[in-house]
């Protein structure tokens, strides 16, 4: 149901071996592959499967960073966008004060 | 006086759509992502050494699985994004009553709606084309089979658009719209394999064989996984299927617009009952700490149409697990059905979580209530995170039962495995929570912000 898949269907299918760490960034892919992966019997668990295990936690860690930096970008252009204004929140310090009148100045 | 053709409404509607850079950047950005695909593909196929006719050949199979696939999948999700909001939105906002007022009838109103969101995804089917029959020339693609895929794809686009159409006539927000018409798409598209599995489990007889049909990715790769039946002919007929049963809704749809228009114009916005909900439910965040997120926990309750989507997708999703955790404990039924049951399970979770992410702040914004927020002396850290939290906790219970199968079919040795799979749940929702609340505070319009929000999900 989803675009994602396709392209990591088609390398794992065709390609020459190893795509199958690559596929796993698809939640479709990665899903099921890793089900089969953990449901293929109670012995130990071998060096390409702790491969695939690693790239895994790899993967999760990407999709937490990315949360983060959108929810962070969010955060910094949240008001821009939606054109809200706080009051004392003004970056170039306190407005300057208004000057002198002229005539003032000249006065003896 | 009398008017032919579609009328003032498609006019105004595909002038303005025409004038949008953005329509022709989609279309650049659709072709290019096929490119991309097939680069990849050519890459695996051939980065290795020079094909013979053989591998040219298999080469080209690859390419039509990458292009049709994609082309159906952008096609499935796109075409509901495009017409959810052509009659909720303009209702919410009072326009709709207006266009009601003059002098254009109901069929010019909803066909010209139709007619200008549909064209759109029309052009991106016809965008991929030449890419498909190019391809061709590789060996590998059957011209009949490159056919029947476009007839297929055309199909989908049709009566998904005027399904979601036909729905947003009913419903009262988008997202509604779109949760239940990707939950029709998705059981129609996997009626075939939950019947088989039934059958196993049941003692169900056998499924027909036009159940099968019902899956557009089965029908337009048929050439290929049944090689010598007479593809053509069941495609075309799809084709006309889809065209009737389109036909049909957007008749519906024409005779119910003006009455249901009018009686939601005089029905209240909430209902008594939710008020009984609101003391049922479980305690959440303290209304001090922070009140948006208050607000988002206890009174944005789902909708009756959002209840319902997500009911049925977590009772299927629900008796599907089960199947599978039984299947790995007992050993009886399919050993593939656990993998199977994950990996759609929670895509399909996601798409829905996607959706409601998007639309959680998008809807504010067009009925107003989010300025009444902005004028408020809450930080905006406060509005971001309450708005955040509160689309997130949908995406805790998708990561439970995934969790649970993973857990029976791991058994004790590698039962922590299963926690690997709840945190990449729970990742993959934060992510793509994160991606709908950037997408609708970025893009002011709520149909491009789902839009968007869908197909970068999915990709």
């Amino acid at each position: 149901v989803t675009v994602g898949p396709f392209l990591p269907i088609l390398l794992a299918r065709w390609g020459p071996g190893g795509e199958e760490t690559l596929a796993s960034a698809s939640p479709f892919f990665g899903m099921g592959e890793l089900t089969d992966l953990l449901g293929r019997g109670g012995g130990a668990i071998g060096h390409r499967e702790w491969e695939i295990l690693a790239w895994d936690v790899i993967y999760l860690m990407g999709y937490l960073g990315a949360a983060v930096s959108l929810l962070l970008l969010t955060l910094a252009t949240f008001d821009r966008c939606l054109g809200r204004t706080i009051a004392g929140d003004d970056k170039d310090g306190p407005a300057p004060p208004p000057p002198r009148p002229a005539l003032a100045a000249r006065a003896p | 006086m009398r008017r032919w053709g579609l009328g003032p409404v498609f006019a105004w509607e595909w002038l303005r759509a025409s004038r949008r850079w953005q329509l022709y950047a989609l279309r650049v950005l659709f072709v290019a992502a096929l490119g991309a695909g097939l680069t990849v593909v050519w890459l695996v196929k051939a980065g290795h050494g020079a094909l013979g006719i053989r591998g040219l050949a298999e080469t080209g199979e690859a390419f039509f699985y990458a292009l049709v696939g994609t082309q159906l999948a952008l096609v499935l999700l796109a075409a509901p994004a495009h017409t959810a909001a052509a009659v909720c939105l303009d209702r919410s906002r009072g326009t709709l009553f207006h266009v009601l007022a003059t002098d254009l009838s109901d069929a010019e109103i909803v066909l010209g709606k139709l007619a200008a969101r549909l064209i759109p995804v029309i052009g991106l089917v016809i965008c991929g084309m030449p890419v498909l029959f190019g391809a061709i020339l590789l060996g590998g693609i059957d011209p009949e089979a490159a056919v029947g895929a476009i007839l297929v794809t055309l199909g989908v686009a049709v009566l998904g658009a005027t399904l979601a159409l036909t729905l947003s006539v009913w419903a009262r927000q988008t997202y509604e719209v779109l949760l239940l018409t990707y939950l029709l798409v998705a059981l129609l598209a996997l009626a075939g394999p939950m019947w088989a599995e039934w059958q196993v489990w049941f003692g169900l007889p056998a499924p027909p064989d036009w159940l099968e049909a019902t899956n557009p990715f089965f029908l337009a790769f048929m050439p290929y996984l049944r090689p010598g039946t007479n593809c053509l002919g069941g495609q075309a007929a799809f084709l006309g299927i889809c065209l009737g049963l389109s036909a049909a809704l957007a008749v519906l749809s024409v005779l119910r617009l003006r009455a249901v228009a009018l009686r939601e114009a005089g029905r209240p916005a909430r209902r008594g009952h939710r008020q009984v909900l609101v003391r049922l439910r479980l305690p959440g965040p303290s209304l001090d700490a922070n009140p948006v997120l208050w607000r988002e926990w206890h009174r944005r309750l789902p909708s009756r149409w959002a209840r319902v989507a997500w009911l049925t997708y977590g009772a299927l999703a629900l008796l599907f697990s089960v199947l599978a955790a039984c299947s790995a404990v007992t050993g009886a039924g399919r050993s593939q059905l656990p993998p199977w049951v994950n990996a759609l399970q929670v895509p399909l979770g996601l798409l829905l979580l996607s959706v409601t992410s998007v639309t959680s702040l998008a809807e504010e914004r067009v009925r107003g209530t989010i300025d009444l927020l902005l004028t408020t002396p809450l930080s905006t850290r406060a509005i971001v995170f309450g708005k955040w939290w509160g689309a997130y906790r949908s995406a805790v219970p998708l990561a439970v039962l995934p969790g649970l199968v993973t857990a029976a079919v791991a058994g004790p040795a590698r039962w922590p495995g299963a926690l690997l799979v709840v945190g990449l749940v729970l990742a993959y929702g934060a992510a793509a929570t994160s991606l709908g609340l950037a997408l609708s505070t970025w893009v002011a319009q709520p149909g491009r912000a789902l839009i968007l929000g869908v197909v970068l999900f999915c990709w």
